[in-house]
């Protein structure tokens, strides 16, 4: 196998086709004026003395495409910046099922990311996006009775943290009492769901408990990670497949319902240690969620003074973070994690270098279709039912 | 943001100096990496290997794996190390203070073995495979690396080693370079056993394991999804939660994978006549855990995961007769300076962070604007 003189199977060409050693800058002939020798060296021959080196792998891994990856930046630079979509409300008669598994390969993957199911999903987080665009999170906002309840849902949860304090213990990461958690969700969520629910969409709560009940991580292995928190979305858009919240609503949805969301988890994160679940480390935005980074640059798209690098400015973060959710999680990060920042979050310092909120928000739209609904590790665990169809 | 490519300015002189290092080219990475007290991250992010060097340290290196048996066959003393995930200041952290492998160090005394997940994650994954590379081609006979999950396309594509490649070496030779490690991970042997009576793998037992044989059964060069359940097994399962928890659970990681309570790891070693399973894969506070009523335990060599986890690092000594010693790494404070890391200064230095605080930001490590820009941010 040959060093990189030719594409390979990247359906892109990258910007310079150049093989790698021969610069343009040099004449095409020429002598080296100390020792006579050409001013041009050729590309290496072909490593002939490995004769037996194997071809690129030409299997296709079970999980994700590993040579033709996505992954080529000119196709991520062109690829168009999600939209928008309203969410078709279900009419009657409803065919609620208890949702199961459905992506196992990166063929499931691409058959998702071709349904009406994705694009309406990833719509609808457009939606949420654009709902609370420039404003503050103690804006007022309609609150429907609904979101009310779901918001007491969610402080309820909270409560129960006080109540199932973090177990002594010596060696573990993660800590068990969370799963006592858990399980006070599972004997009691249900009901707490019907209470909001109408009458007519009271035999939903078969497909879309189980949505709700992995919004909040793991608890065998103790962890949580963007991937249950697109299922908090998902348990969102089902209420919205419903009509139970309307676009009228998506504002509310995201200024208490979310913030609330990101409050909880937050806090379950720090009392019972969670573990990141697939955290890519320093090549991700974060090792916990996304949807906040979303959300919070579009809150700060056109403010008069706060650009992407104001991150840097501890007195900014200390006084607006409570008004703005990119800022709380900002400030979040730098409060758990030791060292620099720079050195901890590459990313989002990286981030902090974009010149406006509106490019940095597309992109985190557009690294959001790509990073988590593309992943099979991610996805291999979303659930499709009747109000997300799994498309055969 | 469009990415840079990787046009070098031609060196007449490389290719001669090339053509003199193939027979030295790990010793020039043993020179330049294995530096336990002196390392630091380098100021310029771009690699100082290029994709010619890789192949051929990968190449060397597969020449070698490919020769050893699926299941290693090891002897104490040997040192065991668990998931660095390219924190490779660890790596030469638990080299400063308990040994490193070179003749000036202890490589004449113990053996060393490596239990996998070397990539992804950590900012430093290349150092920390072309390293450990480059010592089992210097010491072959003593340096044992073994595969964790991390060392497979499909993750490794996700999880930051492929970024990383790209970021560092340019788009053309990252991407030649990732897939060319990835060949040679499917070389890399599953399993060791020490003195027969110590058995290593980087994930654990699963459903399908009873017997060693089946291990050493399995052939290389060997993909993840050639369908072994075996090798999923081996790389992905984990013990139950506690030792009360018995027989075989469903494991959250992903489907098909399993948790293996301790009543299955005592039945594993008394048919096969082992007194211990060493594994990794799993972050334990300490570095290290026991399970099983201590006849497995799990290592984990990486500090502070993630940056928040703040756990300990571990490796453990197997000494002669088997004795098993642990020994750990702290996380390391954060450096002093940043005022923003010293919320908790007692009063005394108050007065010193004020003036920190006034004083311009410390330029940020090891990241100045690189050649090719991180390729996350085409996105934005």
């Amino acid at each position: 196998m040959e060093p990189p003189k030719e594409q390979q199977n990247t359906p892109e060409k990258s910007i310079s086709d150049a093989p790698a050693t021969i610069s343009s800058a040099f004449p095409p002939s020429g002598c080296c004026t100390n020792c006579g020798g050409p001013t041009i060296s050729e590309a290496p021959p072909p490593l002939a003395s490995f004769p037996e080196m194997s071809p690129p792998p030409n299997y296709r891994p079970i999980r994700a495409p590993a040579i033709n990856l996505p992954h080529n930046s000119q196709a991520i630079i062109l690829s168009p910046v999600p939209h928008a979509e309203q969410v078709p409300v279900v009419s009657p008669p409803y065919h609620f099922q208890s949702p199961v598994k459905r992506i196992h390969s990166p063929d499931d993957i691409r058959r998702f990311h071709e349904s009406a199911s994705c694009k309406n999903f990833l719509g609808f987080v457009v939606s949420l996006s654009e709902s609370i665009r420039g404003f503050k999170i103690s804006d007022p906002c309609h609150i429907s009775p609904t979101v009310a309840a779901i918001v007491s849902i969610l402080e309820t949860l909270l409560q129960w943290i006080d109540e199932i304090p973090p177990a002594q213990q010596s060696a573990r990461y993660g800590n068990v009492s969370v799963r006592s958690w858990h399980e006070r969700l599972r004997e009691r969520g249900e009901s707490l769901i019907l209470e909001f629910l109408p009458e007519e969409f009271k035999e939903s709560v078969i497909e879309i408990v189980p949505y709700f009940f992995d919004s909040f991580g793991n608890s065998s292995r103790i962890d949580y990670g963007t991937g249950h928190e697109t299922n908090f979305a998902a348990w969102l858009y089902c209420l919205a497949r419903m009509g139970i919240v309307k676009e009228e609503d998506y504002h509310g949805l995201v200024a208490r319902v979310f913030v609330k969301y990101l409050e909880l988890m937050r806090k379950l994160q720090m009392v019972y240690c969670l573990e990141p679940a697939g955290s890519h480390g320093v090549w991700g935005l974060d090792d916990y969620h996304f949807l906040p980074f979303i959300f919070g640059s579009s809150q700060l798209i056109d403010h008069k003074y706060m650009k992407p690098k104001s991150i840097h400015n501890d007195d900014i973060l200390e006084n607006f973070s409570s008004e703005y959710m990119y800022l709380s999680c900002i400030a979040f990060v730098k409060k758990v994690k030791k060292g620099l920042f720079a050195e901890h979050s590459p990313l989002l310092d990286d981030i902090s270098g974009v010149p406006n909120w509106k490019k940095v928000n597309s992109g985190l739209l557009k690294m959001y279709r790509v990073e988590v609904l593309e992943k099979v590790p991610i996805m291999q665990h979303f659930l499709f039912g009747w109000l997300i169809k799994w498309e055969e | 943001m469009v990415p840079m490519n990787n046009s070098d300015v031609p060196q007449p002189t490389k290719k001669f100096t090339r053509q003199k290092s193939p027979q030295g080219l790990h010793k020039k990475v043993i020179a330049a990496l294995l530096r336990p007290r002196n390392w630091k991250p380098p100021g310029n992010r771009k690699f100082f290997l290029d994709s010619y060097e890789v192949g051929e340290l990968c190449y060397t290196a597969e020449q070698i794996f490919m020769h050893e048996q699926t299941v290693l066959q090891l002897k104490a003393p040997i040192k065991v190390f668990g998931d660095l995930h390219g924190q490779f200041g660890d790596l030469m952290r638990l080299f400063d203070e308990y040994g490193f492998p070179s003749t000036a160090g202890d490589i004449t005394y113990i053996d060393y073995l490596f239990l996998g997940d070397y990539v992804d994650r950590g900012q430093h994954s290349l150092e920390t495979i072309t390293l450990l590379l480059a010592l089992k081609i210097e010491y072959p006979e003593n340096v044992h690396l073994i595969r964790g999950n991390h060392e497979a396309a499909d993750i490794n594509a996700l999880f930051g080693f492929r970024l990383e490649c790209i970021e560092r070496m340019g788009e053309n030779d990252g991407i030649w370079a990732w897939t060319r490690f990835n060949q040679l991970f499917n070389y890399l042997p599953l399993a060791a056993l020490i003195e027969n009576k110590i058995i290593c793998m980087h994930g654990g037992i699963g459903r399908s394991i009873s017997t060693v044989e089946q291990i050493e059964k399995i052939e290389r060069p060997i993909t993840m999804d050639a369908g072994s359940l075996v090798l999923m097994d081996l790389l992905w399962s984990d013990p139950t939660e506690n030792d009360s928890i018995e027989g075989l659970r469903p494991n959250a990681r992903g489907p098909g994978l399993v948790t293996f309570g301790p009543d299955r790891v005592t039945e594993f070693c008394k048919r096969n006549k082992l007194q211990l399973i060493i594994r990794a894969h799993e972050c334990v506070m300490d570095g290290f855990e026991r399970f099983a009523q201590g006849q497995l335990i799990t290592l984990f060599s990486a500090t502070n995961y993630c940056g928040t986890a703040n756990n300990a690092g571990a490796i453990l000594v197997v000494g002669r007769g088997l004795v098993i010693v642990p020994k750990l790494i702290h996380p390391l404070p954060p450096p002093i300076l940043s005022p923003e890391n010293s919320p908790e200064h007692s009063g005394d230095d108050a007065w010193m962070q004020e003036l920190n605080i006034q004083r311009p930001p410390t330029p940020t490590r090891g990241r100045p604007q690189p050649d090719f820009d991180r390729s996350s941010l085409a996105y934005i």
